[in-house]
């Protein structure tokens, strides 16, 4: 699964959050204007403004110069909503990297659905699909950050990104059955990458593949 | 990404990037050498340190010996470092590794040989700087360099072999990483070409600890060895330390090579990740947040063990009361009046009920472990929490604080203490009617035991003890109850004289950790608490402590049960023994083993004591013997840790009644 950011998608909220700051979550530069309303929870929770915006106690807010933003109330609710979050994780290469990122996941009990991984002489980057809630996906992040050869961890979710799904599909076609094939592969705008006596081979891109494999089913 | 990898010679100009303390005296200069900020400063004996030369951008400082910033580095520089071969001279790839650990500074090891690990062990031999104390288990070893590294904050080493001698480190690596302790594993391997093979005495052991070390390597190149060995160190010492394993294959430590020693670490993630100086502004939040709250409490943990100067400060200018963690017994003295002593599932009425009506929990150095917590909805629930902890995972992991800065503890206290300096008098903190309603507590809810007839109570010996050391002997336990009994009832004065398996809870841990902390302090006064349990699983190692004329003082809590078990079973399982006596069924009168002839067996004097009125003299005894010396006390075993928080309880949950003789 391939993800990019466009940069013709209209600025998402995330944008605002300069990229330094994802190596230490902890710590909030003061410059930083939090006006959305969803903000990234892990960030949120160590920042200077959580005293003043999850204070439920009725105690004075401090006064600082940092504004206060509108906690929406339903970022609790979302917070707690299992999804499919995409992570990328730049690696410096070593032997058994994969063993180490997959174990990290594992360990702390949270499921990869998929893992993609691109390769480059001493460096590989992953693409990882984790569903969880908000606090599982803050903790995988921060685990695998705490990894020696990791050298940036993102959350690919937050951003504007574009997602492919490919399947390349083969089957059993008979010069009876080929013809419908390749008409239904006409309307799905797939391609046909290979043919032979009684096997065709068919790639598909895109999300339009449930109603495709149904079809195909039949 | 500020990780290139630049060179010595580089002089470029630098982004503060990395992790340090800028000095107003900066310079940039090449070479770049830094010191880092580490939770563990070392303060070794060797007059040989190489810099750590680390390649990535940073502002270079002068070496500060001894500064507030504790560094890794004294002044020393690679070229003092005389070695025993001639520059050119190719040696094994063994003789490189224990030149490596020299130029650590390293002087003891805890090292059991075996034929994948021979060649260290020869090259042992011939270093004059190194000395192995020889464990007879493995387990024992590593258990050791944990006591080492726990009694001195420097990193300790062991050394096992292969196969099943990799594997018996695997109980003293996952402690390790669960109590942050800094080790370097070093195991030999079978060679390269067999790997992978099910050859004889080989395991996986890169892959079998990849989740107990904070990280580890397999050598594939005898080149590589002198950067290994120092990414190892580093990486144990600084940031949140912890375990590293090295598993090197026999061919490579045959394999003669001419050895580089200046290759640079290759960590640059790692070292631009490390937390940087804390921000002002959120310590000055934090303060502001101290100034307004009406009943504060300091919840410390083994995070402030370096820290303890700058913490008494703290407490010295705030007033706040101190509750801390097994691990942080010690970082403020238990016998102070604002010290609450223990908190969590064993700890004082005083000190869980101080957090439980707080309304600014300052947690510093801890992990909200739930040992301590109970029911997380219900810890502090009515405070403010402020977490301070060197790693970013653990802040929000378990309970979400309102405020919280990543850094270094010693850094963060230093400069809150600076802040409230500087503010003092306009800030007017006063919590007196806190502090007096704590102190009615205390007087209400006090640690007790009972006696009975002359039977001696375990917490009374572990109060003799601490009268007749003056509270400054280094104690280490194994688990169960003589290990609640021995953090409650014996007062630590300073950090580093506590040593317990916390995270883990590794019965066996008492003996080889107090054979550790002896070689790390040989001035002190060791004393392991034990159990009849914890004290069979590592006995072999008194053969150790003899041999070495190891002065351990063994006091053996006897009570012929699994106590901590026990106490379960009386409460939750109708007392229903499940496998938990440790004696001879067929003969309940006697003791049941004869810890004396264990002793005797290894040639150590012992002795044992049953009667309450004998007790101050026996220990006494013990103490003044010079050499290893077993005493057996011997205790009844209906005895009961309390106060008790059942797991996942919370504050009204607590038990303060009751022991075995009751019904449940």
């Amino acid at each position: 699964m391939a993800s990019a950011s466009p940069s013709s998608f209209k600025a998402a909220r995330m944008e605002q959050f300069p990229r330094c700051l994802r190596r230490t979550p902890a710590i909030l530069p003061q410059k930083l204007n939090l006006s959305q309303s969803q903000s990234w929870r892990w960030r949120w929770n160590s920042s200077a403004c959580t005293t003043a915006a999850r204070s439920n106690n009725n105690a004075p807010h401090p006064s600082n110069s940092i504004p206060v933003p509108v906690v929406a109330p339903s970022r609790s609710a979302s917070a707690s909503r299992v999804k499919r979050h995409t992570i990328s994780v730049f690696v410096g290469d070593e032997s058994g990297i994969i063993n180490r990122i997959a174990g990290v996941i594992s360990r702390r009990g949270y499921n990869i659905e998929s893992l993609a991984v691109g390769l480059n002489k001493d460096k590989a980057l992953f693409t990882i699909v984790v569903s969880g809630t908000e606090k599982v996906l803050q903790q995988v992040v921060e685990q695998l950050n705490k990894l020696v050869h990791v050298w940036k961890v993102e959350d690919l979710s937050r951003e504007p990104q574009v997602e492919r799904e490919l399947m390349l599909v083969k089957l059993h076609a008979d010069p009876s059955t080929r013809a419908e094939i390749m008409w239904l592969v006409d309307i799905f705008r797939a391609k046909t990458v290979d043919i032979s006596e009684n096997l065709l081979t068919i790639e598909v891109t895109a999300s339009m593949r449930h109603l495709f494999l149904q079809s195909l089913l039949l | 990404m500020a990780a290139t990898h630049a060179t010595a010679a580089a002089n470029t100009t630098f982004s503060s990037k990395c992790s340090l303390h800028p000095s107003p005296s900066l310079c940039p200069k090449p070479p770049i050498n830094l010191n880092f900020s580490l939770l563990f400063p070392a303060k070794s004996n060797g007059p040989h340190h190489t810099p750590l030369r680390i390649t990535c951008n940073a502002i270079s400082r002068p070496h500060s010996p001894a500064s507030t910033t504790s560094s890794i580095t004294p002044a020393g520089t690679s070229d003092t470092f005389i070695s025993r071969f001639a520059v050119d001279e190719p040696r094994k790839g063994s003789d490189v590794l224990v030149e490596a650990l020299e130029r650590e500074g390293v002087t003891t090891v805890f090292a059991y040989p075996g034929g994948a690990s021979m060649e260290i062990h020869q090259a042992l031999t011939r270093s004059t700087r190194i000395r192995n104390v020889l464990p007879r288990h493995e387990q024992g070893g590593v258990f050791a360099a944990e006591g080492y590294a726990r009694a001195s904050g420097r990193p300790g080493v062991c050394i096992a072999t292969s196969g099943p001698g990799a594997t018996n480190l695997v109980s003293g690596l996952a402690d390790a990483m669960l109590d942050s302790i800094p080790i370097v594993a070093i195991t030999g391997q079978v060679p390269r070409r067999m790997i992978g093979t099910d050859a004889f005495q080989e395991t996986p052991i890169v892959e079998v600890t990849r989740s107990i070390t904070k990280h580890n390597y397999l050598v594939l190149d005898v080149e590589d060895i002198p950067r290994v060995v120092r990414e190892a160190f580093y990486l144990a010492t600084s940031g949140r330390p912890g375990p590293i394993l090295i598993d090197i294959p026999k061919d490579i430590q045959q394999q003669l090579v001419v050895p580089d020693w200046n290759q640079p670490i290759r960590l640059p993630g790692y070292v631009d990740r490390l937390p940087k100086l804390p921000d002002e502004k959120h310590l000055e939040q934090i303060v502001r947040l101290v100034s307004e709250a009406k009943k504060p409490v300091l919840y410390v943990g083994g995070g402030c063990l370096n820290s303890s100067e700058e913490l008494r400060r703290f407490v010295e200018l705030t007033g706040i009361p101190v509750a801390s963690t097994l691990m942080g017994l010690g970082a403020y003295p238990c016998n102070d009046d604002l010290s609450l002593q223990m908190l969590g599932m064993h700890g004082t009425v005083y000190a869980n009920y101080a957090v439980d009506k707080c309304d600014l929990l300052l947690a510093f150095g801890v992990r909200f472990d739930d040992r301590v917590t109970g029911k997380l909805e219900a810890f502090a629930s009515r405070a403010k929490i402020v977490h301070i902890d060197i790693d970013a995972a653990e802040i929000g992991k378990n309970k979400q604080p309102h405020v919280s800065v990543c850094a270094d503890m010693k850094l963060a206290l230093e400069g809150m203490n600076k802040l409230l300096e500087e503010k003092g008098n306009k800030l007017k903190l006063d919590f007196l009617a806190w502090r007096q309603e704590l102190q009615e507590q205390k007087v209400k809810h006090p640690l007790t035991f009972k006696t009975f007839g002359d039977a001696i109570p375990p917490q009374y010996a572990i109060k003799v003890l601490d009268e007749l050391t003056s509270g400054n002997a280094i104690i280490s336990t194994g688990v169960g109850q003589h290990q609640m009994w021995a953090a409650q009832f014996y007062k630590y004065k300073r950090p580093r004289q506590w040593l317990t398996s916390g995270g883990l809870g590794a019965m066996g841990f008492g003996l080889p950790a107090a054979m550790g902390a002896v070689v790390a302090r040989p001035d002190a006064v060791v004393v392991d608490i034990d159990g009849d349990g914890s004290f069979v699983m590592n006995v072999q190692e008194l053969a150790t402590i003899k041999v070495e004329n190891l002065p351990v003082k063994i006091m053996l809590l006897n009570n012929q049960h699994l106590g901590m078990v026990v106490q379960l079973e009386d409460r939750f399982y109708k007392a229903n023994r499940a496998h938990t006596y440790l004696g001879n069924p067929s003969k309940e009168s006697e003791i049941f083993p004869n810890m004396l002839k264990f002793a005797e067996a290894c040639g150590i004097p012992a002795a044992r004591v049953t009667k309450e009125e004998e007790l101050r003299e026996a220990i006494q005894k013990m103490l003044d013997t010079p050499g290893p010396y077993l005493l057996d006390v011997i205790v009844p075993h209906q005895e009961h840790v309390l106060p008790m928080i059942p797991s996942g309880g919370a504050f009204a949950d607590t038990i303060n009644e009751g022991d075995g003789r009751s019904q449940f």
